[in-house]
């Protein structure tokens, strides 16, 4: 069954795109839902977990894209977009700092790192999905980073 | 920033599953309650597909039979009034027109300029529904003469129209006829007045040139379910364990609808439906749980779980049918399509206004789980529900039997939005079996 296999590889990707377990569970269920819906659409050109990630990172974008913020409730602060570049954090570090430190981001510096970071997109594939130019790809990805290295600095 | 691209690197490995992204099967009986409900509605769409596709398809089979929709009689009187019938025959073939003049099958009739009213008589049986020719294109005859021209033309007539079906009668070439009387009878150009009248003599029953009410009675065995949502300003009081427990064992469970019915038609197609109806709505509960926590709430969010003794725990097995009934006053409009001299389409929408009577049996509470009985659960008394018919009747003069499809759905909450963090609007589609007795004005 779909669900028992992959359940918790797309908690994973539902949690880099939301804030809390509570909105990544919400996503999880939206996602599943329409994996069901649309099982027949999947030509089985790629593998299975690959297009699920698809699907679960699409309706996300979607929901953003259309306002709802349905996964998001991000407080902006504002001490981040004047971050800059400080020493490097160590190579290791939990898993669970990181993604809490990525929480913290603004919600179009998270995306950009994650489709870049994780999903191996290219900066004409991520403007291509988000609508910007690429230019704003690559300014969002390096400030991301930026910030995102200063919260795990901090920590 | 390339000196950054270890950030890269960490967030590829967070992305691994982590320890607090694991899932438990209450995430599943979310899932499952969704696809249940969509597989639900895809039933319902199924159902409604169904019936319009054998509504079609019996219609269909009745038409072969009925090739053409069957005027009333009074259509069939004006339509067989000679004036009109020459009018349309002139304008459409002139020379067919002319041909016949000169013919002696005596479906000629008055020039434009000099028409005289017909007789009322629908039949070509009766000699005087043909009249005699224009005294300026013809020589003067006698009426005797045009009496047995008029009467031997009917008879053959009769007999062609005996030897085929209406369906080929309307298939067949002009020249056929032709052949067989000298000219183009008129029947060709308005076979449906002539056939009709002439083979026939049976009207139709829509009546749809008079004004007449129908009322009687109805009855609709239907198939009930709700569409469930969130209050937001609630829905922190929502137990974790409710979709699991209680959401997913509530389905759908069979209800009907009874009462009396009452339509205005006026003139024309369109009618106005209304009456006095008791509706059920129902939901069947199968509930199988175990209370192991309990919930410590406020008045807006369960604030803390708390595991119970075993001792204290509480094993929950109810199985029934809930049951809400209704007084229903609906208002619709519709419209009816005539199918055959008998049969016809009548589709309505509309509104209704629902007034709660009362509410019968079990529900599990969304904070504390346990059974409440409906009867000590607030509901609103007010509803307003969408309707939609579409389905046959089959007419008689004084009669109309119908078998329609029907859905009807709650616009408003059952549930009071101040006390209640699930609100549904319960629906129900079914079929409305509706006899009704037609009243003339004298």
């Amino acid at each position: 069954m779909l669900f028992e296999k992959y359940a918790n590889r797309m908690m994973a990707v539902c949690m880099r795109y939301c804030k809390n377990r509570d909105d990544a569970k919400d996503l999880l269920q939206d996602g599943f839902y329409k994996v069901y819906v649309n099982i027949g659409k999947f030509k089985g050109d790629s593998r299975i977990d690959t297009w699920m990630t698809r699907v679960f990172i699409n309706l996300a974008l979607n929901q953003q894209r259309q306002g709802r913020n349905k996964y998001s409730h991000f407080e902006f602060d504002p001490a981040l977009e004047t971050a800059v570049e400080e020493s490097q954090v160590p190579e290791e570090i939990a898993p669970e700092k990181v993604l809490a430190a990525l929480n913290q981001l603004p919600e179009i510096y998270k995306i950009v790192l994650n489709l870049y970071a994780v999903e191996d997109m290219s900066h004409k594939e991520i403007a291509k999905k988000l609508g910007i130019p690429i230019g704003s790809s690559k300014s969002r990805l390096s400030r991301g980073r930026v910030m995102l290295n200063t919260l795990l600095n901090r920590k | 920033m390339d000196k950054l691209q270890h950030i890269d690197n960490l967030l590829r490995k967070a992305s691994q599953v982590p320890a607090n992204a694991l899932v438990d099967a209450s995430d599943w009986a979310g899932i499952e309650k969704r696809l249940k409900r969509r597989k639900n509605r895809i039933y319902a769409l199924w159902f409604f597909l169904a019936l319009s596709v054998c509504s079609t398809s019996a219609l269909f089979l009745v038409n072969q039979f009925n090739f053409k929709t069957q005027p009333t009689i009074t259509q069939q009187e004006k339509n067989i009034d000679a004036s009109t019938t020459t009018l349309d025959l002139q304008e459409s073939n002139p020379a067919k027109s002319t041909e016949t003049l000169e013919s002696n099958v005596s479906f000629e009739t008055e020039g434009a300029n000099t028409l005289k009213p017909a007789t009322q008589s629908n039949s070509i049986e009766d000699p005087k529904e043909y009249h005699t020719p224009d005294a300026g294109t013809k020589p003067p005859i006698t009426e005797d003469s045009v009496f047995e021209l008029e009467q031997t033309a009917a008879q053959e007539v009769k007999q062609i129209i005996k030897a085929t079906t209406i369906y080929q009668q309307s298939k067949t070439p002009k020249f056929v006829f032709e052949d067989i009387f000298g000219s183009t009878p008129l029947w060709v150009n308005r076979q449906t007045v002539l056939v009709n009248s002439i083979s026939k003599h049976k009207p139709s029953y829509h009546n749809y040139d008079k004004s007449h009410w129908e009322t009687g009675i109805s009855f609709t065995p239907s198939l009930s379910s709700k569409i469930s949502g969130i209050n937001k300003n609630l829905s922190g009081l929502i137990n974790r364990s409710y979709d699991e427990y209680i959401a997913n064992s509530e389905s759908a469970g069979f209800g009907n609808t009874f009462g009396f019915n009452a339509q205005y038609h006026p003139k024309g197609r369109f009618f106005y439906s209304s009456g006095l109806f008791i509706t059920q709505r129902t939901e069947e509960v199968k509930y199988n749980y175990t209370i192991t926590e309990g919930a410590l709430a406020d008045n807006y969010r369960i604030t803390n779980y708390f595991d119970l003794d075993p001792r204290a725990y509480e094993y929950i097995n109810y199985q029934g049918s809930n049951s809400y009934h209704f007084i229903e006053i609906p208002l619709n409009i519709g419209y009816k399509q005539p199918l055959s001299r008998n049969f016809e389409l009548r589709t309505q929408v509309g509104v209704s206004y629902l007034s709660l009577l009362n509410s019968s049996g079990k529900k599990g509470n969304f904070t504390t789980l346990r059974l409440d009985d409906l009867s000590n659960l607030n509901f609103n008394t007010n509803h307003i529900a969408a309707n939609l018919k579409s389905g046959l009747y089959y007419n008689r003069p004084r009669l109309a039997i119908g078998l329609e499809p029907m859905l009807g759905l709650n616009l408003t909450n059952l549930q009071k939005k101040s006390t209640s963090a699930i609100l549904d609007k319960p629906y129900s589609f079914g079929i409305n079996l509706t006899t009704n007795f037609k009243l003339f004005k004298p």
